[in-house]
């Protein structure tokens, strides 16, 4: 118990030290103690800051030649955190007043809600977490070995070209680690995205919040996201099964639009206080986008899309005031911080250190026309699954009512509409705009810009204090029957969350198996294993040896060596399945393999009648086998 | 304060949360806790040693083992081992020739596990 206590206190204070307080010194340097940016702001954007500077000191240190430590990392922070507070003491702040201070200060009722909200969010998560927490997902797996080579070598990875492993990713955990000390089969990686997941959701919040200046707007988004769907992807499942990109993509892509929505929340009649405060949040803007770029491609391309039609859209329906907009805006624009964080970050980016998937064809293969049926769109039966029925529904009301208010023409308003717009777009008819993606994949980005569309839907429907034509009783009545329909049915996917724990042994012994191989095995002996019948936490065997991302070897899915468009080696197929056969032998001489590692119940009648094959290991999941 | 109060009220269930992620996450990959299996290997498996290790996590602890040549019985024990504990086994030496097959299979209770080497 004592030793899960200190753990926690080092998890705290490597969470603060990589995540936390690099951010919260850089907005005191840049704001002061200005409140125009709240002190619920501080707290949920220092998070999304720190890690992205966490990574610009990681590149830092990368270019040169300083090695990755618990201690760089602290020395890192601590600098960083000491040049800021050095040039909050001397440097002066204006004494700027945002209009709209009062909006983080809720009446009674609201603040419990707020907190209930918050209890219900993390409760259903962490019930749901609690059965999945063991280190058994795929993709965490994958990702934990590349965060775990981090901590070996002191020095950021060479992903061998892989586009779907992107630095960012994996920074911020490997030093949490290494402060820590952490084993990467704890709970770790799990509670720190379940914090990033949490963080993403608050900066929704705050978006709604500054946007549409309603508290209510801003607490039934909290609901939509939060509490209702709270395990459906993108949200608990994405923890456990160590989506990592979409966790920290979605939390920097809600970061983004926040910066910008308050750069440009006031295009009219600018004082130069203001201004000056708007170039500091567009500069923030130009801060996070290199943060995502580092982090996630797939939110970073949507990004892009959703970037692009934002500015064509705001610009398109305030033509009449066009040349107005565009002084103003390049008055935020055209100024020495928001250049200089471009230079910085375009510096950084070409020259310190540039994400594998610029220098591969990832980019190309995003782009063209989509072939296979995964790729081509979802329906609207797809996109209900996605988003949640009481969401989407909700979602597209709110759209509608967004769509007839837009002759307000806020920048807010436009960014919310563009959001939603074009990730819909992406997701269910993607040929428009050539995108060669997962069609499902985009459409978990939905649910974001849906939340927040669901509750100003749902919050205009039956705000009794708009001139409703509705009459009262029945606005009620359908009050009650709308909420019983939201909660019944964004509240049936949280059910999952107090399903009975699995049965764990299957996941221990392909520990043990492994743990056994990389004892009384050497770098230079070859292993194979399968990924069809082992089927608890195969991806994680990589971790017990650290030789490369592809050691062991697998076979992969039967059906992979079947795909007549993507030809691949067949040695890993015909080593486990006919070890006897000719085309077997042959690979076992290429490949060098001594080792074989599989579900005795599936495939050990094949070795059995081997004599060139020892069963040297052997449990009710997994067999070894060793070649003579 | 309202503002502090929330910041703080994220932090205690955060840590609440994060408690009790890493107790669940403790007991789930305790090799122990709520599992029931064993396991048998050799202790050298490169080698024609036929040391052998039978690893308990079961709720079980007698084991019978054998030793077979060429599918004879040549060498048979008995052994009690708890939960959570190993036992090295070295049998008695066997004259070994040359392409035979020696087995070693445990049992306990209706479950077997067997490994093999051929010489």
């Amino acid at each position: 118990m004592l030793s899960l206590a200190f753990n926690q206190i080092l998890l705290y204070f490597s969470i603060a030290v990589t995540m936390f307080l690099p951010g919260w010194f850089l907005l005191l340097a840049v704001f002061g103690k200005n409140k125009t940016v709240s002190a619920l702001e501080r707290f949920i954007l220092s998070f999304g800051l720190g890690i992205i500077i966490t990574d610009f000191i990681a590149f830092a240190y990368s270019k040169l030649n300083i090695s990755i430590t618990g201690i760089s990392a602290i020395i890192g922070t601590a600098v960083f955190c000491l040049a800021c507070l050095i040039v909050y003491k001397y440097r002066t702040y204006s004494d700027y007043q945002d209009e709209n201070r009062k909006l983080f200060s809720f009446s009674k009722n609201q603040f419990v809600l707020i907190l209930l909200l918050l209890f219900l969010t993390l409760f259903i998560k962490t019930a749901y977490l609690s059965a999945t927490v063991a280190p058994t997902a795929t993709d965490m797996g994958h990702h934990m070995y590349w965060t775990k080579l981090i901590t070996e070598n002191h020095k950021l990875p060479d992903y061998g070209g892989m586009p779907d492993f992107i630095i960012g990713e994996h920074i911020a955990l490997a030093e949490i680690a290494m402060i820590a000390g952490f084993d990467f089969f704890s709970a770790f990686p799990v509670v720190v995205l379940l914090l990033i997941n949490i963080l993403g959701i608050l900066t929704v919040f705050s978006l709604t919040l500054r946007i549409f200046k309603n508290k209510n707007i801003a607490i039934f988004t909290l609901l939509f996201l939060g509490m209702l769907f709270a395990i459906s992807s993108p949200q608990a499942k994405f923890i456990s099964g160590g989506v990592i990109g979409n966790i920290m993509g979605n939390y920097l892509l809600s970061l983004i639009f926040y910066f910008f929505a308050r750069a440009f929340s006031e295009l009219d009649g600018l004082k130069s206080a203001s201004i000056k405060i708007q170039r500091s949040f567009l500069s923030f803007a130009v801060f996070a986008t290199f943060g995502l770029f580092y982090t996630h491609h797939l939110t970073a391309f949507i990004f892009l899309f959703i970037f692009a039609f934002l500015a064509f859209f705001f610009l398109t329906i305030n033509i009449k005031n066009i040349i107005n907009i565009l002084k103003t805006s390049a008055k935020i624009i055209f100024s020495p911080p928001v250049i200089a964080t471009l230079i910085l970050g375009l510096i950084f980016f070409f020259f310190i250190f540039t994400p594998t998937y610029i220098k591969t064809s990832a980019v190309e293969t995003a782009v063209g026309v989509p072939e296979k049926s995964t790729r081509t769109g979802l329906s609207f039966n797809n996109l209900k699954t996605a988003v949640g029925d009481a969401r989407i529904t909700l979602g597209f009301i709110g759209l509608l009512i967004l769509t007839l208010s837009l002759k307000k023409k806020s920048f807010g308003f436009s960014l919310i509409f563009s959001w939603a717009v074009m990730i819909f777009i992406m997701s269910a008819m993607p040929y428009f705009l050539f995108i060669n993606l997962p069609s499902s994949r985009i459409g978990n980005y939905l649910s974001y810009p849906m939340a927040i569309l669901a509750a100003y839907g749902l919050h205009y429907v039956f705000n009794s204090g708009i001139n409703n034509p509705i009459p009262k009783k029945l606005l009620s009545s359908a009050f009650i029957i709308i909420t019983a329909f939201v909660f019944a049915n964004g509240l049936s996917d949280n059910a999952e969350a107090f399903k009975k724990s699995p049965d764990f042994s299957p996941m221990v012994q392909t520990f043990n198996a492994s743990e056994y191989l990389a004892e009384k095995t050497n770098a230079g002996e070859i292993i194979l294993k399968d990924h069809n019948y082992i089927t608890s936490s195969d991806s994680w065997i990589k971790l017990f040896f650290m030789r490369g991302y592809k050691y062991p070897l697998s076979r992969g899915y039967f059906r992979r060596y079947e795909d007549k468009t993507n030809a691949r080696e067949m040695c890993t197929l015909y080593m486990i399945s006919n070890p006897d056969g000719e085309q077997a032998k042959v690979c076992y001489e290429e490949t060098k393999t001594d080792y074989i590692m599989i579900n005795p119940v599936y495939d050990s009648v094949q070795f059995k009648k081997l004599k060139n094959f020892d069963q040297v290991y052997m449990t009710e999941e997994i067999a070894i086998y060793h070649k003579k | 304060m309202q503002q502090i109060k929330i910041i703080l009220f994220i932090l205690i269930l955060f840590i609440a949360s994060s408690l009790w992620l890493f107790y669940q996450g403790g007991r789930q990959t305790d090799p122990d806790f709520n599992k029931n299996w064993w396991s048998v290997y050799f202790v050298n498996p490169k080698s024609n040693d036929l040391d052998f290790v039978i690893d308990n996590h079961s709720d079980k602890s007698d084991f019978q083992w054998e030793v077979l040549t060429g599918g004879n019985k040549v060498q048979t024990g008995e052994l009690k081992i708890k939960k959570g504990e190993s036992q090295n086994i070295k049998p008695a030496d066997i004259e070994k020739t040359a392409d035979q097959k020696i087995t070693i299979q445990v049992f306990s209770g209706d479950e077997k596990r067997e490994i093999y080497k051929n010489l």
